[in-house]
């Protein structure tokens, strides 16, 4: 009796079971549905101010699904034929130019993928983390995008040609992975910028793009650096400096230097293997002592020279000579640096993590103790391969 | 009311599940973010001395769960309003972790979803789980502790290119009173909601093996949560700060090849069962409280009441996560501490003043 | 929304009590019966709309009172 009532009893729980799941499925799932096709994703944002009057203007790039298969559709042909579509909107704040773009687009705008912010640099002048407090908010976009400088419209980057890719805020996002094979720009992801702007003594850098005019077609370049001061920009970077920046930081890991052979016309480019970098900064009552220590590893990759640079003694002057060539952009980095008083290279983040006490007691007064810091700089380098060829096939 | 027992290594994982619970979503002592991983093998440690100290209780009266014992030690009338001030924290446990989990689903993935229909399944399916009785959820916990574990080991792997040893330091820059404050506040919370166990204790097969049971959980727990707030601060660096889901931003943040990136629904789904094995438990030990508190033979059927006053409490928990923030740093240590630490001491020391009585208890 | 709930409730009693009935099972009939009936009106307030206190907010004002009186006791 108790058996048969037990029974029934689990078949209307299992029924009961097969509601919940029928439930589930109905409704919670279906709120949040997104299909792609009702999506507008979009790959590059570009944050502008705002023509007239107060707020933003955001710039936008969206992929085209159905054009990014089908061939035909280059760069800048026909309007119809591109692989991405750009739109722009208005609003007092990032946000509510985000929503307004839906004004003109069909698709709910989709930030989850987007690649690339590229801001123009009036907003980077007047603050930041107002324009780039939304991208940290939502819970769309991610903290893995890259931030990018322009002192142009930011739909001139994106109306640019992509070159070899489709979308040129994919192929943005691939040259600034890239950065290695020059170490001539320094790519700087959301995240980091959020994490040096906490560190009350430290000043950002992001990387600047700006386009060019080539055969009557616009291309983009990335080019030198933005110094960030309190989440205002204050001054920049050539390419040279940020090279500079970079050995600092340890994070030049390829990429050419080119020397000058002294005595006569012409040049050896190395190509550079990997460096690393030790930064001690030593707190003393009233300054700060810097130690860099950067070793580096290249191997010589072409001359235009007609001297033999293949001896044992010509690679103990290539080695010389490159040091002296990395201590000048470093030092060119840290002039700029101290003309803005900005520390880019952290070195107050390492006395913040190393001598906290001494830290807390320097930093309200960093940017005193950062231009006046003697900085000392070590350059140790090797020189180990050669290429294919020994000397060049005519010596004078 | 028939007993279900389950095993002592049953036991070690529920209290994996309970301890990791909501604070790995939204941890407690943030404010020491940066040194959290430290703090908690500290508040660990202060935790398993809590707790330790409580399973005296269970020593001196074997077989019987935290409500009886204080109908024992205080006699019926004042036993049973300690009891209800119990059910009341078991109560805001389980809605609090709710209510948690609902918000981080409404930020995260449902942001157009009313809250009533995440509130509903979820409470369903607690229901459902707490008429299947201890067993049961004791057992189906087994492989979701197991997956979250694998999920936290995984995780080494996935970030260390994206760890920065660097971001680790300064350790301890912080002053005493913040480190003191905020271990406190990791101890209560999550360690010290463990002594809701001791109303789940008697149904363990093997009681002499009670008290390894319930710390090596807390320790397995502990290192878990110090291991992945380790890597956290090492890829997030002082932002951490910054988030109220600080742990689903950790994994927002992985990124491996240019492939697979949007990893954190994995954790997600993860962490959300592990919510479901706290919340059931709290729902399970309020049902089962209740019955003792006034003396029925089942507590099934009141599971499914206390499931929908759950539901009514995880909506009238917080007015904002703002307030729960703040509540959290401010206030939860206090609450916390007062039902997780004063309340077990006293029962323990008025039994000890009324002494002899365990004499009867053992024969 | 208010009929919905209470036809909600109606359901779930339905279901639950009768078993409880047949195993003559009435002190537990009753707390079930009371537990369901604080719900109802816990769901039929919060369903119309009524303000209700928060838990936690109890818990702020009431520590942050007791630090007041700390305060200005000392």
């Amino acid at each position: 009796m108790v058996k048969v009532h037990g029974e029934r009893r689990r078949g209307l729980t299992k029924g009961l079971w097969w509601l919940v799941l029928v439930f589930l499925v109905f409704t919670g799932g279906c709120w949040d549905r997104r299909e792609l096709e009702k999506l507008a994703v979009v790959v590059g944002i570009g944050i502008n101010l705002a023509p007239e009057g107060e707020g933003y203007e955001v710039s936008y790039q969206i992929v085209r699904a159905a054009q990014i298969q089908s061939p035909g559709g280059s760069g800048s042909g026909d309007e119809e034929l591109r692989p991405f579509w750009i739109l722009r909107s208005r609003g007092p704040t990032v946000f509510e130019a985000i929503r307004n773009a839906t004004l003109q687009s069909s698709r709910r705008l989709f930030l989850s993928h987007n690649q690339v912010l590229v801001i123009n640099e009036a907003v980077a002048r007047e603050g930041l983390m107002p324009a780039l407090d939304f991208f940290i908010r939502d819970h769309e976009p991610r903290l893995t995008q890259w931030l990018l400088l322009t002192a142009e419209d930011p739909v001139q980057i994106f109306d640019a040609s992509a070159g070899l890719e489709r979308v040129s805020s994919q192929a943005i996002s691939d040259l600034l992975q890239h950065y290695q094979l020059t170490s001539k720009i320094r790519p700087v992801r959301l995240s980091d910028y959020i994490a040096l702007t906490m560190e009350k003594t430290a000043a950002n850098t992001l990387p600047r793009i700006r386009t060019i005019e080539h055969a009557g077609k616009k291309e983009y370049i990335l080019d030198g650096t933005g110094i960030i001061k309190g989440d205002k920009l204050v001054g920049f970077l050539d390419p040279k400096e940020t090279r500079g920046l970079l050995w600092v930081l340890g994070e030049v890991q390829g990429g050419v230097l080119t020397v000058d052979v002294p005595g006569e016309k012409g040049k050896a480019t190395l190509e550079i293997f990997d460096s690393a970098s030790k930064v001690t900064v030593q707190a003393e009552a009233e300054q700060i002592r810097v130690k860099i220590e950067v070793q580096m590893r290249s191997g010589l990759g072409t001359q235009t020279v007609y001297t033999d640079l293949s001896t044992p003694d010509q690679f103990k002057k290539l080695e010389q000579w490159q040091a002296e060539v990395i201590k000048a952009e470093i030092e060119a980095a840290l002039a700029k640096a101290r003309a803005y008083k900005a520390d880019i290279f952290g070195f107050g983040r390492l006395l913040f993590g190393r001598d906290n006490r001494s830290w807390q007691r320097l930093a309200p007064d960093w940017e005193r103790y950062f231009v006046e810091a003697p900085v000392e700089i070590k350059v140790k380098t090797a020189v180990e391969e050669l290429g294919l060829s020994t000397r060049p096939a005519l010596e004078l | 009311m028939a007993q279900e027992l389950i095993s002592p290594r049953q036991l070690t994982f529920l209290v994996i599940s309970f301890t990791i619970g909501s604070w790995i979503v939204l941890p407690s002592g943030i404010e020491a973010w940066q040194n959290l991983w430290l703090l908690i093998l500290f508040a660990l440690g202060q935790a398993l001395g809590f707790v330790y100290l409580s399973l005296f209780l269970f020593r001196r009266y074997p077989g019987k769960t935290l409500f009886a014992v204080h109908e024992f030690v205080y006699g019926p009338v004042l036993g049973k309003l300690i009891s209800l001030l119990f059910l009341w924290f078991f109560l805001q446990t389980g809605a609090g972790a709710l209510a948690v989990f609902v918000t981080l689903l409404k930020t995260t993935v449902f942001t157009d979803t009313p809250d009533l229909a995440l509130l509903l399944p979820w409470v369903i399916i607690i229901v459902y789980g707490c008429r299947r009785g201890l067993e049961v959820i004791a057992r189906s916990n087994e492989p979701l502790v197991l997956a979250t574990v694998g999920l936290i080991l995984v995780s080494v792997f996935l970030v260390l290119n994206a760890f920065k040893a660097e971001n680790l330091l300064p350790l301890f820059n912080q002053s005493l009173a913040t480190v003191f404050w905020n271990t406190l506040g990791i101890a209560v919370f999550p360690f010290g909601q463990n002594v809701l166990f001791l109303m789940l204790l008697p149904q363990v097969n093997r009681p002499q093996k009670v008290r390894g049971a319930v710390l090596r959980g807390m320790v397995v727990a502990g290192g878990l949560l110090s291991l992945l707030q380790f890597l956290a601060v090492g890829v997030l660096g002082r932002t951490g700060e910054l988030f109220v889901f600080p742990t689903i931003e950790f994994y927002r943040m992985i990124i491996i090849g240019q492939v697979l990136t949007r990893l954190e629904l994995i954790p997600l789904l993860n962490f959300l069962t592990m919510g479901f094995i706290k919340i059931m438990l709290c729902l399970y030990t309020l049902a089962v409280g209740t019955a003792q508190i006034l003396e029925l033979r089942a507590y099934r059927p009141l599971v499914l009441p206390l499931g929908i006053l759950i539901l009514v409490f995880a909506r009238q928990i917080y007015p904002s996560i703002s307030l729960h923030l703040h509540y959290i740093e401010e206030v939860q240590p206090l609450v916390s501490l007062f039902f997780c630490f004063f309340l077990p001491m006293l029962t323990l020391g008025v039994s000890f003043l009324r002494g002899g009585a365990q004499q009867e208890m053992a024969s | 929304m208010i009929v919905l709930i209470v036809v909600v409730f109606i359901g779930l009693f339905l279901y639950e009590a009768p078993g409880l009935v047949a195993k003559e099972f009435w002190r537990e009939l009753a707390v079930f019966t009371l537990l369901m009936l604080l719900g109802l009106f816990l769901s039929i307030l919060l369903a119309s709309g009524v303000e209700l206190p928060y838990v936690e907010s109890i818990w702020v004002e009431l520590f942050m009172g007791l630090r007041k009186m700390l305060a200005s006791g000392s």
